[in-house]
């Protein structure tokens, strides 16, 4: 119970440090046994507060970094677009083979039916003479 | 914010400059992030960069469920510092000279140096706290979370993470006792 009561103290100063939240000071007075342990634990987590500032990077290194993911990420989209197409393309292939077999099956008739043509016309010709 | 974000981050799969504005709103707090837990600026951003490469390949598979994108991110990151430590097996101690400190609360160069000195210390003394602990004082003091934010980074629930900080301190009450007793 206490530990509960002395954790919802720490997080409630820590919050205090690291936002613009208030920080009631009576806390403290309403934890009299508790003060001695307490105290220390509040200096520590207003050291920390000190201590621990954001770091940040070098602009070179920031935009080189983000110059490489950019090149990287076009790369993957384009490596998709082509993988979209592919079926596309293996579709068009195929219509152009049916098509192509279409006209050779036809062009094969067209020769058949002339070579008929022609006999046909040759058994015709004794008669007429 | 977050759900804002969900829609920027469904772009990024396929759009490389909503990846790149991804980029621009974490690239600070992953690095901040990463720096303190190696100590080095050099690691700093080869790990920031690994960090961004393996989100960008993985991004795919990302499904958003409640928790922020930097949630993800920080797990990523927190993965690969770990396979750091393991492969270095051992802790460097951040220098100071690096880090952007504080205005001086009191005036004057000794009191300044005795202030670095403690600092210092400090720090020392959170390099050699277990990761979880560390983890929990970098997003409350670097990266400004609140309890809830931290438990979704760290998957626990936020009564968890006030006992962890709680006995974060308390180690750390008696590592700096015991630094000045020597």
């Amino acid at each position: 119970m206490h530990e509960a009561v002395i954790a919802n103290v720490l997080t409630a100063h820590a919050d205090y440090l690291i936002s613009t939240k208030t920080w009631d000071e009576d806390q403290m007075k309403r934890l009299p046994a508790r003060q001695v342990e307490l105290a220390p634990l509040l200096q520590i987590a207003e050291r920390l507060n000190g201590a621990l500032k954001p770091v940040t990077p070098a602009p070179a290194f920031k935009a080189r970094l983000r110059q490489e993911l950019l090149a990287a990420a076009a790369r993957r989209a384009e490596k998709r677009g082509i993988e979209k197409q592919v079926p596309f393309l293996r579709r068009k292939k195929v219509v152009i083979g049916v098509a192509a077999v279409i006209g050779s099956v036809l062009s094969v008739a067209g020769v058949v039916a002339a070579l008929l043509w022609r006999q046909r016309s040759m058994t015709r010709a004794p008669h007429a003479t | 914010m977050w759900a804002d974000e969900s829609g920027l981050v469904e772009r990024a799969k396929t759009d490389p400059e909503a990846f790149g504005i991804l980029y621009e709103r974490y690239v600070n707090k992953v690095y901040s992030y990463i720096y303190y837990r190696v100590g080095n600026h050099h690691d700093a951003e080869d790990l920031t960069a690994r960090t961004f490469h393996r989100a960008l390949d993985h991004i795919d598979h990302y499904v958003q469920r409640g928790a922020p994108f930097s949630a993800w991110l920080y797990r990523i990151a927190h993965n690969l510092v770990a396979n750091w430590h393991r492969d270095h097996s051992r802790r460097k101690v951040v220098s100071l000279d690096d880090v952007n400190l504080s205005p001086p609360l009191r005036e004057g160069p000794q009191h300044l140096a005795e202030q670095r000195e403690e600092e210092n210390e400090l720090l020392a003394a959170v390099q050699r706290l277990p990761d979880d602990r560390q983890q929990l004082l970098i997003l409350k003091f670097v990266e400004e979370m609140s309890n809830t934010q931290i438990g979704t980074v760290m998957g626990r629930s936020e009564g968890a993470i006030k006992s962890l900080y709680h006995r974060t301190l308390l180690s750390l009450r008696e590592m700096l006792e015991a630094t000045e007793a020597q």
